[in-house]
């Protein structure tokens, strides 16, 4: 066996329990911000899951958590390392270029905090730093909050103009493809078997008279549509105007609320007839069998669903609204 | 933002794919019919040409019979009515017969009976419904009570009349809103002779079962229908019943303006649906059906018609020589040789 | 595919279909691809293929699934195309770190009724009512789905089988073997989805079906002939231990989020006999739908994280 080199690590060995990658293709490591120490998956388990122990690396002994192990993302672990301690220092000096009143303080604030990580990466008076670290974050407690709750704002704002391009983009889509669908239709009249299917169904002879007709419909369908998408971009623009400058916040408060109607629309404000007592003698010997009563089996139900029967459709008149050109058009 | 019922039923299946103006429903037939004559003009291009036949097909092409329009309507019809009897045989409900019924007629205005034999696709239509209207009956009782028939043979039909169907599988039959009006009607004419209305309600089912022999369930809605055959069996109840429902002919008040409008309206459709009724409702004959499946025959095996022909002229080549079977005759054609 | 959708990935199996993740190809909308599987049936097509084509072409409105298309490819398998919704119910609820709030569950509750109402207007009882079953739109919109189980209501005299609906969600009636029911058994239903909405649990889980019968009485109190004349009568009804009614006290230490209002609306959608049970308009008009909190707005209602 190889002398293990606590310096120089293979790349896929795990040093405490020297598993090899190659014997073991599902190894995976992880590391822990204390001291950047590679152990893999299965030793953390293993080592830390009743509670903190020492690093196992020989001269470390470090006091390691297993809830702070991590997946090493960077090839370089002092890339790592110099990212965790931004991203630290990051959290706690959060201001933007906004909330300074000239460049130059902005400059000099962004060279300060370089400087805090370059210390705490080289390890140069780490002591030092870290209080300044601590002391800066009790006393700005409030800024910092403001800043991270102003840079979420920023996100949500954000994610809101996608959705409302998004869903923009798909209304306009939509739009589009019906104008296509018409200017198809019109250029399928062009074949023949369409023009006599139109000759006999609407008893117009003249095939230039029948495209004419049915041009002006979908130029006037095609004019409806181009309307509309010329409404979805105005409105669009509003709505993006409207989020961009915060206003929707506001607004929610002050929207005026829409009644509350339970049925959203579901079922006829009067119905078109006046339910009463029905006589059917053989229908209420039927359901008068205990078996029926027992069930919860109701009478009225069948009597309502046929008289909501016998006014659905009663007045639609197939003849009219199945439209002749539409029909054929499809 | 209201839903109401009529827009229920503009939603429905039955709406959007199965009602047509007249015109629609004739173009559309006309459309099958053609395909019918084009598939069997096929069969005829591809019989092979080294059989006699074959020439004598094509050479007689001008006597092929084609079906025509109407004869496609009535063999459908005819085999509606075997369906009706075959549901009353294994006791299924107006429902699944009625279902059943309209499964055939829209199988047949988007095929010919020259591509597919009604008898077989009526046997699957029965089948499907039952199953739809939940009153499955296995395929193999279904089957073994059919002479002459296979579950295979059933069943193999029934993707091509789900995919006719558009995978439409729901029918509002008028029977339900017939009940409804009966019951509406007793709230509207309270002092109505209870007996009048039962008789009228039963003589209107009848005729609600006849509508489905015709073409009225594709040209109108299942409540125009139930109001038309309850009509027909007591006129004078029913504009009793529309007038008192939209207040019109009142007595002692004029009438309603909005209402006057819609009694005429539905008026108007009782009448055109009513004229249909007593014209249209198909019943062939056992005769007219079988001289149409023989045709149907010929179209689905081409090469028959040829052999039909050849045996036509061999007879008539015969026939000069034995005329008269009596013995005279006899012994003269012995003679002659 | 030939049709203009696309198959992408396989997302879950049922005993008749194979359901996939896909894309309408000219809109680029998602969908749910259920394939019906041929040959487990030996009738044919499959009776809950039959009834989801027949019931969802029929029905449209924003808390049932929508059917986008019906079609076959060419080796004549069936496919049924329906929107896709990514979550349902049940996923929220057992999701411990999704927070759900009265104002939340009162929008569940109003979207599930609105849907119902909707099937029992067009005369159809769902039968298969469970959280499972009510999917959510990305946009937050609850919709009622699978309808393998549907049915219209029918004649009078025709006989329908007890042995549907997920046990849980079992009305008694169903439980006792009813053959004559009606669209009660639907909000018997919600009435627990609602129960478990509150409780994060499920209600009433019995672990058989006369477990069941046990674990709904202790909870709810056994039915009597005076309570529910003819009970006794019912073909599966059979000499039970009598469990006393909850008070209303012991059904609010059981449910300590809920408002007096609530409980009256579930205690309604759970009345044992069917009878008395409220129908869906009553449920809708009923006045805990207009007390505060409101209804959570779909778009700001929790979804899965």
């Amino acid at each position: 066996m190889v002398e293990l080199n606590w310096n120089n690590i293979p790349k896929d060995l795990c040093p405490v329990c020297k598993t090899d990658k190659y014997l073991s293709p599902s190894l995976q490591f992880k590391i822990n911000p204390e001291c950047y120490h590679k152990i893999c998956d299965s030793c953390v388990d293993r080592i830390f899951s009743l509670g903190p122990s020492p690093c196992p690396y020989p001269n470390c002994g470090k006091i390691l958590r297993k809830n702070r192990f991590k997946t090493q993302i960077f090839d370089d672990i002092e890339v790592e390392r110099e990212c965790d301690v931004r991203k630290r220092v990051m959290a706690v000096y959060n201001k933007t270029e906004d909330d300074f009143a000239t460049l130059d303080e902005y400059n000099a604030y962004l060279e300060q905090v370089e400087d805090y990580v370059y210390k705490l990466v080289n390890r140069i008076d780490v002591e030092q730093t870290e209080q300044k670290l601590k002391d800066y974050q009790i006393e700005h407690k409030h800024d910092i909050e403001m800043s991270n709750n102003q840079r979420d704002q920023e996100h949500a704002k954000f994610v809101k103009l996608q959705n409302l391009e998004k869903r923009y983009r798909t209304e306009k889509n939509k739009i589009n493809r019906e104008i296509f669908k018409e200017e198809q239709n019109l250029k399928n009249l062009s074949k023949t078997e369409v023009i006599n299917q139109l000759q006999t169904a609407s008893g117009e002879k003249d095939a230039d008279k029948i495209i004419a007709n049915v041009r002006d419909s979908m130029v006037s369908k095609t004019d409806i549509y181009k309307q509309q998408l010329e409404e979805l971009e105005k409105n669009y623009q509003e709505e993006r105007e409207i989020i961009i400058s915060g206003k929707d916040e506001i607004k929610e408060e002050e929207k005026p609320k829409m009644p509350f109607t339970p049925f959203n629309g579901d079922r006829m404000p009067t119905p078109p007839y006046e339910y009463g007592d029905y006589k059917d003698p053989f229908l209420s010997k039927m359901v008068d069998d205990i078996q029926y009563r027992a069930g919860g089996y109701k009478l009225d139900v069948y009597f309502q669903k046929s008289l909501d029967d016998a006014f659905t459709g009663l007045d639609c008149i197939i003849e009219e609204e199945k439209d002749v050109a539409d029909q054929i058009m499809v | 933002m209201v839903v109401s019922n009529d827009d229920l039923f503009r939603r429905s299946t039955q709406f959007r794919f199965w009602s047509f103006t007249r015109l629609q429903l004739e173009e559309l037939r006309v459309v099958a019919n053609k395909k019918g004559i084009e598939k069997t003009e096929e069969r005829i291009n591809q019989l092979d040409d080294s059989l006699p036949e074959t020439k004598i097909v094509k050479d007689h092409r001008d006597q092929f019979q084609y079906v025509h329009l109407d004869e496609e309507k009535k063999l459908v019809s005819y085999y509606a009515r075997r369906c009706k009897e075959l549901a009353s045989f294994f006791h299924l409900s107006a429902q699944s017969r009625s279902t059943a019924i309209m499964y055939l007629y829209k199988f047949y205005l988007y095929h010919s009976v020259m591509e597919y034999h009604p008898g077989n696709i009526m046997l699957t239509c029965l089948f499907l419904a039952a199953k739809v209207e939940n009153q499955f009956i296995g395929i193999n009782s279904f089957s073994k009570n059919i002479p002459k028939t296979t579950p295979e043979g059933i069943l193999k039909n029934e993707y091509l009349i789900l995919e006719t169907m558009k995978f439409s599988l729901q029918c509002h039959h008028p029977f339900q809103p017939l009940y409804g009006f009966f019951l509406d009607i007793q709230q509207m004419l309270p002092k109505l002779d209870f007996n009048r209305l039962g008789k009228n309600y039963d003589g209107a089912r009848e005729l609600v079962n006849d509508s489905l022999f015709s073409d009225l369930p594709f040209l109108y809605t299942p409540p125009q229908i139930a109001l038309t055959c309850l009509w027909v069996c007591d006129d004078v109840l029913v504009e009793k019943y529309l007038s008192k429902k939209f207040k019109v002919n009142r007595k002692d008040e004029p009438d309603d303006e909005q209402g006057l409008q819609h009694y005429n309206k539905i008026l108007v459709i009782i009448r055109q649906c009513a004229d249909i009724l007593r014209k249209e409702v198909q019943d062939p004959s056992q005769d007219e059906s079988k001289t149409i499946s023989a045709k149907i025959k010929l179209c689905l095996e081409p090469a028959r018609f040829g052999k039909k022909i050849l045996k036509q002229t061999t007879e008539q080549l015969k026939r000069p020589a034995s005329i008269d079977e009596s013995p005279d005759t006899k012994r003269v054609k012995v003679e002659s040789e | 595919m030939s049709s203009g959708y696309t198959k992408e990935k396989k997302v879950g199996e049922g005993t008749y279909a194979v359901v996939y993740l896909g894309k309408q190809v000219v809109t680029g909308r998602d969908i749910a691809i259920k394939e019906i599987k041929t040959g487990t049936f030996k009738d044919g097509l499959d009776m809950s293929a039959i009834r989801e084509m027949k019931y969802l072409q029929e029905l449209k409105h924003e808390n049932v699934i929508e059917l986008v298309d019906v079609f076959a490819d060419k080796d004549k398998n069936l496919n049924l195309i329906l929107e896709f919704l990514p979550s349902d119910l049940e996923m929220i609820i057992n999701d411990k770190k999704i927070m759900i709030i009265p104002a939340d569950i009162k929008s569940w509750m109003l979207m599930t009724l609105r849907g119902l109402h909707h099937c029992h207007r067009n005369g159809i009882l769902h039968r298969d009512l469970k959280p499972n079953n009510l999917l959510i739109s990305p946009e937050g919109y609850l919709k009622l789905a699978d309808f393998g189980l549907a049915r219209s209501l029918g004649h009078p005299n025709e006989k329908l089988t007890s042995n549907v609906v997920t046990r849980w969600y079992r009305s008694p009636e169903l439980l006792f073997g009813a053959q004559h029911y009606s669209p009660a058994i639907d909000v018997w239903a919600v009435g627990i989805i609602f129960a478990e909405l509150m409780l994060r649990t499920p209600y009433l889980p019995g672990k058989d079906d006369s477990d069941q019968l046990v674990v709904t009485f202790q909870a709810l109190g056994t039915p009597t002939e005076e309570k529910w004349p003819g009970v006794s009568h019912l073909p599966h009804y059979n000499n039970l231990t009598v469990f006393p009614e909850p008070s209303r006290q012991e059904l609010r230490n059981r449910f300590p989020a809920a408002t007096e209002l609530a409980l009256d609306l579930m205690c309604g959608m759970l009345s044992l006999n069917p009878n008395n049970r409220l129908d869906t308009k009553a449920c809708l008009l009923h006045p805990y739908f207009t007390e505060s909190p409101e209804p959570t707005e779909p778009e700001k209602l929790p979804q899965k994280s």
